[in-house]
């Protein structure tokens, strides 16, 4: 059961990639790793849309809607399809070998620290079972009913409201199987994983270096925070790889200038929303690093048009989800007295800044580590901060802002929440904070030095830096 | 030459700090519990018998438990959290707090259970099953 349930994800896999490709035609291998690492959320996210417009059919045949997808698009890159571009290869260097073999190490460890919490916990944590499991399940056994997962008669506790990326695919993974197991939600928990560790290391090894995207990712998947969470079924890693592939995707573009990365951003954003009401926010950080990208530029209104080409179908799916059939969500005022009553609350503000402040500096939450918080983060760039002229690229730039519209939005959520505060920031601030941690990597890394060229090394450039 | 010295400091310690907290999370897993059986299969399998008592047209039931038997002590976490993990197996059955509905699923103690039914009006009928669950039909609507 586990191999088949491993093997039907592979279909909305590959035909991720195959969709990323056909976007953006470039068959550098280490570009091709990148889109790869792209399809991983772009595949599943797409497909768990379309498994939503399926649902109102009341048909059986959704395997076969797949296959065909799958064929179509293998039929159309295989007609299109240029050699690889194998660019000079330098070997590897002493330091790229020994980052790559530590990063082997963390990932071995990963993946039995993964296997251990999934058999410990097949059904996940807290939120698994009382929102998304739950979900997947009113889903696959309701049947025709499947549409009760709107029901008013939810205690607020089961979120009926919450975007339905991740129960859809759990639902359409026992549609397929015929069958529920455990397995489905487990193997999707671990493909967001590992693919998160996945598209930071490409990314990077794109931007920068081996040696860079391997320290990167070291530091990204040891951090015990983001492994629990990551294997509990939640949905808060599928979220991080959305707007981690959307930060990446406009940083490719300010590097390649080609105008079809944003129609991907557009996609990527609209996958975020539909993933978690935090992907709402996201949706108005993403529209501003839009702005930062196209201020100025020639093809601004282009670049808009591929951006909202992108994003209209999916995201008009979501408005329609969220607009028409969810119910309303719970972590918004009931009304204006009592936002007034909520901004005008000092106190409200000391509590949640401590409670920011404590994350950052590591005081509770982020893993138990020196090594892992705003201080750590800080002294690294002094240390290895890249002296460049051109450093800040503009995509880097609209990365930066969306992260602080994220943090200013989230910080907003807890000043407004009607939920008791010390408790919602208790049960949420560590876990919602992954959500920009691969981002945070990506940019910490793209603006501090390569190891390699740092150390001394018998081979002088690292390996992948002909294309910088 | 400090500046290198710092920086091989630095990787230095990252590189340490993810291999010894990477390794020791994985240790700390065998706290999460066991690999025999976690609670929620635990719950799955307390409620296999009252799933099937329950008559297929049923879509929502109501949900009774201490907290809403008054004068029994409770602890609020337990109780949510049980609420939580009844909603979860019962699945695609809603379980709304309240016994408004014709059918009731009850998580009572006994000294709960005997509070209830001695404070009660309206016919009920009712089904025990172990680990202190009831499957109550009210009889008059």
């Amino acid at each position: 059961m586990t191999l088949l349930s491993v093997a039907i994800f592979l279909i909305p896999i590959i035909i991720g990639t195959l969709f990323v490709h056909l976007l953006w035609n470039n068959n550098d291998p280490k570009i091709l790793l990148l889109k790869f690492a792209l399809g991983i959320g772009t595949g599943i996210g797409l497909t768990s849309l379309l498994y939503f417009m399926f649902l109102f059919t009341h048909q059986a045949w959704f395997l076969f809607l797949l296959l065909g997808i799958l064929f179509l698009l293998g039929l159309i890159t295989l007609r299109n399809w240029k050699p690889l571009s194998l660019s000079k290869r330098t070997p590897l260097g002493r330091v790229q070998k020994l980052l790559l073999l530590i990063l082997a190490v963390i990932i071995i460890v990963d993946l039995a620290t993964f296997v251990s919490t999934s058999l410990r916990r097949p059904h996940g944590a807290w939120d698994s079972w009382a929102v998304w499991n739950r979900t997947a399940r009113f889903i696959y056994r309701g049947g025709e009913d499947w549409q009760r997962i709107f029901s008013a008669e939810f205690y607020w506790l089961f979120h009926a409201d919450y975007p339905l990326l991740v129960p859809l695919t759990n639902a359409w993974g026992w549609d397929i199987l015929n069958f529920e197991t455990l397995r489905i939600p487990m193997i999707q928990s671990g493909i967001y994983l590992f693919g998160s560790g996945l598209l930071l290391f490409s990314a990077l090894f794109v931007f920068r270096s081996i040696g860079t995207a391997s320290l990167a990712t070291i530091v990204l998947m040891a951090l015990p925070d983001f492994v629990v969470i990551g294997s509990s079924q939640l949905a808060d890693i599928p979220l991080a790889i959305f707007i981690a592939a959307t930060a990446i995707l406009f940083s490719l573009y300010s590097k390649y200038r080609q105008p079809q990365m944003m129609a991907l951003a557009g996609i990527t954003t609209a996958l975020a929303a539909w993933t978690k009401n935090e992907g709402l926010i996201f949706l108005a950080a993403s529209l501003a690093g839009l702005l930062v990208i196209c201020y100025k530029d020639k093809q601004a209104w282009g670049l808009a048009a591929w951006y909202f080409g992108g994003i209209a179908l999916p995201i008009l799916i979501v408005v329609c989800y969220r607009f028409i059939l969810a119910p309303p969500g719970d972590l918004l005022p009931s009304g204006w007295n009592e936002i007034w009553q909520h901004t005008t609350d000092l106190s409200r503000y000391v509590i949640t800044l401590k409670a920011f402040a404590g994350v950052f500096l590591n005081i509770s939450g982020w893993g138990y580590s020196a090594g892992y918080n705003a201080l750590s983060f800080f002294l690294y760039y002094l240390v290895w901060r890249r002296k460049d002229t051109n450093l800040w690229s503009r995509g880097l730039l609209a990365v930066v802002v969306m992260l602080v519209i994220q943090l200013i939005a989230y910080f907003a959520i807890y000043i407004l929440t009607p939920h008791d505060l010390e408790w919602h920031l208790t049960f949420s601030l560590d876990r919602i904070l992954l959500h920009i941690y691969p981002t945070v990597l990506f940019v910490l890394f793209s603006i501090t030095e390569d190891p390699e060229n740092s150390f001394p090394l018998k081979e002088p450039f690292a390996l992948g830096r002909g294309t910088r | 030459m400090i500046r290198h010295f710092l920086r091989m400091l630095i990787v230095g310690v990252v590189i340490l700090s993810s291999i010894y907290q990477s390794v020791s999370y994985l240790i700390a897993t065998k706290e999460l519990g066991s690999l025999e059986q976690d609670p929620v299969t635990i719950w799955e399998n307390k409620f296999i018998k009252l799933k099937n008592a329950l008559p297929a047209e049923v879509k929502t039931v109501g949900y009774l438990a201490d907290w809403d038997i008054q004068t029994i002590g409770y602890s609020n976490g337990d109780q949510h959290g049980e609420y939580v993990l009844v909603q979860y197996v019962l699945s695609p059955v809603i379980a709304v707090r309240g016994i408004e509905q014709e059918w009731i699923i009850g998580n009572l103690t006994p000294k709960a259970y005997k509070k209830w039914w001695s404070t009660t009006r309206g016919e009920y009928e009712v089904t025990f099953f172990k680990h202190n669950l009831y499957l109550i039909h009210k009889i008059e609507q």
